[in-house]
């Protein structure tokens, strides 16, 4: 296995325990660490609120005093500079676990490249604007992370007179300085907005914010730390004096006292190559060509153009146009766009597009060949487990009763394979995918449970026995909860008559043409 | 667990969240309180510029138009400077200081900090012109002086600084900051 790989898994084992903890007090529905991009844009935004009223009081001229007195009001100011600072602190710490998740679960190539370059530019203008926001307040810590900088800046042959010199102390600091840095701290911001546009340009639907109560909960707890626990002044910044203790943000200065103990040159070589490894993930993540997703390909012959798969793909990597020899547009892929997640494979009823080996009709015939090694004993569990979750139960050997089938992601499943098997005459089927705002994929479980019980195109139809079939959400650290399911739907099974089969089963493949055009996540029920 | 004790244990996890961003928000820096104090030396100077020439070669000549050849190719520099700093006549720190730019045609930017324990100290600073190796051929320009020397006691408490700068108008090395006189 290659390095990148093994840090994959590395940061994995990280992750999931994790996950499966939040899981377990939050449910999947709010677990911060699903949302953890949501969640610092929601972060942001309360950022961004906070910032512009402390702008109304700031003064460049009188840096520390203006802060000072915005510190002096008790009842808005105080805790409205307290929540600017806690609020970039924890959206820091997101943006962390996000691109922590991004990493682990390799979604840091390919397609996927422009949203970690975009997002890795993010958290740096991030990572400025509040290096800049803290010499604003030009007290102790301001001081000692400006002149930092400062040091770091003249290893550099960029300024003809050091900038060193601006923090000797020889005269007042120039509120020219306090106005730059200023103009620094606001202008970047902006910029993220560009960003941001950029950063969830390839996915389709993003999740912008996360679910309300998440949201309002994390908001609030900041909230209530603002108003209890201000957040420090340390005295004015003396340049006169050796400073003395400061208090330090770890979110933004992290790095202040590696880099002080070291020559500025070494800080430059570190922090350039840390970056450049960092930058440079969706190259060296990127798998050999064996092992590199292979795209999504139509089979023109079989398209209605129903439009379908191009309403569900969750990288707007499908595109309707006119076919040749066809009356009807019919879906193209976009090789560069595809993440070959497989979910438009779920998606096409007559079993027309997918990732090669891996269509509708690839997964028919893996089923078909399955049941005929063992034929159905009406008693059985079929467990269809994404490789991603699902307690890790698609890597394992399963007890007699339980066969097991690995899926890429659950959303690539199509409904075909289902109705098979339950025609066939097994005991049920238990479709077992990763808790929905964990997909690999993003939107995989959303759709499939929307095929399974709300008839979204690409239904299981009306004629299969809905008491055989089973939908779970498990991580891949919850093995309990993966078994559970498992135990659940025996349990089902041995209370229903055992499962007689037809021998003669003929599937329909078609598609209604999409008639209503904004179907996407509603319910047809 | 019990419905009512995840809610309590899923209260709490927030909470320690919250307060273990505030708390990174405020990590003291240093970790241990300096009782030390500093010297600054911290100054900008012209210098004195020079005019180094020499004969041309042939091969130089050659590769210049006919109408701009010249027996003598001339460069500006500045000079460069020694600075010395001794505390109670003893060296601590002597470097020197070369003119900024590639060209080293720009002034001479001194910034050095000492660090020492508070106390009272004899302070001498030298900043004496270095002569330059090879033969200087040419003239030197400007009034910036050929030595500076700067010779004050100085009583530096925990925490002060102490700044050493250059005066242009009285073209001398001054002393202020926390000297406590
Ligand atoms: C300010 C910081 C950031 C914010 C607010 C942010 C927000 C988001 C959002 C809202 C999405 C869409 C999620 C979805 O709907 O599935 C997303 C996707 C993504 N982000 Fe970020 N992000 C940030 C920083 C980063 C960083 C630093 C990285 C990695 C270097 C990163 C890598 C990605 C990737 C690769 C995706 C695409 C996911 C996929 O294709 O499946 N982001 N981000
Ligand atoms: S596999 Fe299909 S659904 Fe997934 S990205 Fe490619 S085209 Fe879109
Ligand atoms: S879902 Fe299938 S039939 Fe419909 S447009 Fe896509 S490829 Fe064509």
């Amino acid at each position: 296995m290659d390095v990148a790989r093994r840090l994959e898994r590395a940061a994995r084992r990280i992750l999931e325990p994790a996950d499966a903890f939040m899981n377990r007090l939050y449910g999947w529905r709010y677990n911060p660490i699903y949302h953890s991009g949501a969640l610092a844009l929601a972060l942001l935004a309360v950022v961004l609120i906070t910032g512009i009223y402390l702008l109304f009081f700031y003064r460049v001229g009188a840096p520390y005093e203006s802060v000072a007195r915005i510190e002096g009001q008790a009842w808005l100011g105080r805790w409205m500079r307290a929540l600017h600072r806690y609020a970039s602190d924890a959206a820091v710490a997101a943006t962390a676990l996000h691109l922590l998740r991004m990493f682990a679960q390799g979604r840091s190539f390919g397609p996927r490249t422009l949203a970690w370059l975009s997002g890795l530019l993010m958290l740096f203008v991030i990572f400025v604007a509040g290096w800049t926001g803290y010499v604003m307040v030009w007290d102790t810590a301001g001081l000692i992370l400006a002149r930092e900088g400062a040091r770091l800046f003249d290893a550099l042959p960029l300024f003809a007179e050091p900038i060193g010199r601006t923090f000797v102390g020889e005269r007042a600091l120039p509120g020219a300085f306090f106005f730059l840095n200023l103009f620094l701290h606001v202008a970047l911001p902006v910029g993220l907005g560009l960003l941001l546009w950029v950063h969830v340009s390839r996915v389709a639907r993003p999740n912008l914010l996360p679910p309300k109560k998440l949201m309002w909960g994390a908001i609030g707890l900041l909230f209530a730390c603002s108003l209890f626990w201000p957040a420090p002044l340390a005295p004015p910044a003396d340049p006169l004096q050796v400073p003395d203790r400061a208090p330090l943000d770890a979110f933004f200065a992290f790095w202040l006292p590696l880099s002080r103990a070291l020559p500025a040159g070494v800080v430059w070589a570190l922090g350039g190559l840390l970056v450049a490894a960092v930058a440079l993930v969706p190259w060296w993540t990127r798998p050999a060509a064996p092992l590199k997703p292979r795209p999504s390909v139509v089979n023109q012959r079989l398209c209605t153009g129903c439009e379908q798969c191009y309403l569900d793909c969750p990288y707007e990597a499908i595109t309707m146009e006119a076919g040749l020899e066809r009356d009807h547009p019919v879906a193209r892929v976009h090789p560069n766009l595809c993440v070959s997640c497989g979910i438009c494979a779920g998606s096409c009823a007559p079993m027309g597009v997918g990732p090669p080996e891996r269509t509708g009709r690839d997964q028919l015939a893996e089923v078909k060949a399955l049941l005929a090694a063992r034929r159905p004993t009406g008693r059985e569990l079929v467990v269809i487990a994404c490789r991603h979750a699902a307690g890790g139960l698609a890597d394992r050997v399963p007890p007699l009763e339980v066969r097991i089938l690995a899926a890429e992601c659950a959303g690539s499943v199509h409904t075909s394979v289902v109705e098979y098997l339950v025609r066939a005459g097994v005991g049920g089927v238990l479709i077992l995918s990763c808790p929905p705002r964990d997909c690999w994929h993003r939107e995989g479980p959303k759709w499939l449970e929307q095929r399974l019980f709300h008839g979204r195109e690409a239904e299981l139809k009306e004629r299969v026995d809905r008491r055989r079939v089973h939908l779970a959400y498990a991580g891949y650290a919850e093995r309990r909860a993966a078994l559970r399911a498992v135990e659940e739907a025996l349990g089902k099974i041995a209370a229903l008559e055992v499962a007689a089969g037809e021998t003669a089963i003929t599937l329909d493949e078609e598609c209604e043409p999409a008639s209503e055009p904004a179907s996407e996540g509603v319910n047809r029920t | 667990m019990s419905a009512a004790a995840r809610r309590l244990v899923s209260l709490f996890a927030a909470a320690a969240a919250t307060f273990g961003v505030a708390a990174l928000s405020r990590v003291p820096y240093p970790p241990a309180r300096p009782e030390h104090a500093a010297i600054r030396l911290a100054w900008r100077a012209p210098g004195q510029r020079m005019e180094q020439c020499r004969r041309a070669t042939e091969e130089e000549l050659e590769r210049l138009p006919v109408h701009m050849r010249r027996e003598e190719i001339c460069e500006q520099h500045i000079f460069p400077y020694r600075l010395e700093l001794l505390l109670d006549d003893s060296l601590v720190l002597a470097r020197t200081i070369r003119a900024a730019g590639a060209h080293r045609d720009r002034p001479l930017y001194v910034y050095e900090e000492i660090e020492l324990d508070p106390g009272r100290y004899k302070v001498t600073v030298r900043f004496s012109r270095e002569m330059p190796e090879g033969a200087l051929r040419g003239r030197i320009e400007g009034d910036f002086p050929e030595e500076l020397r700067l010779e004050q006691e100085a009583d530096l408490g925990p925490r002060a600084v102490a700044l050493v700068t250059y005066d242009p108008e009285t073209r001398r090395l001054v002393i202020g900051g926390n000297i406590g006189q």
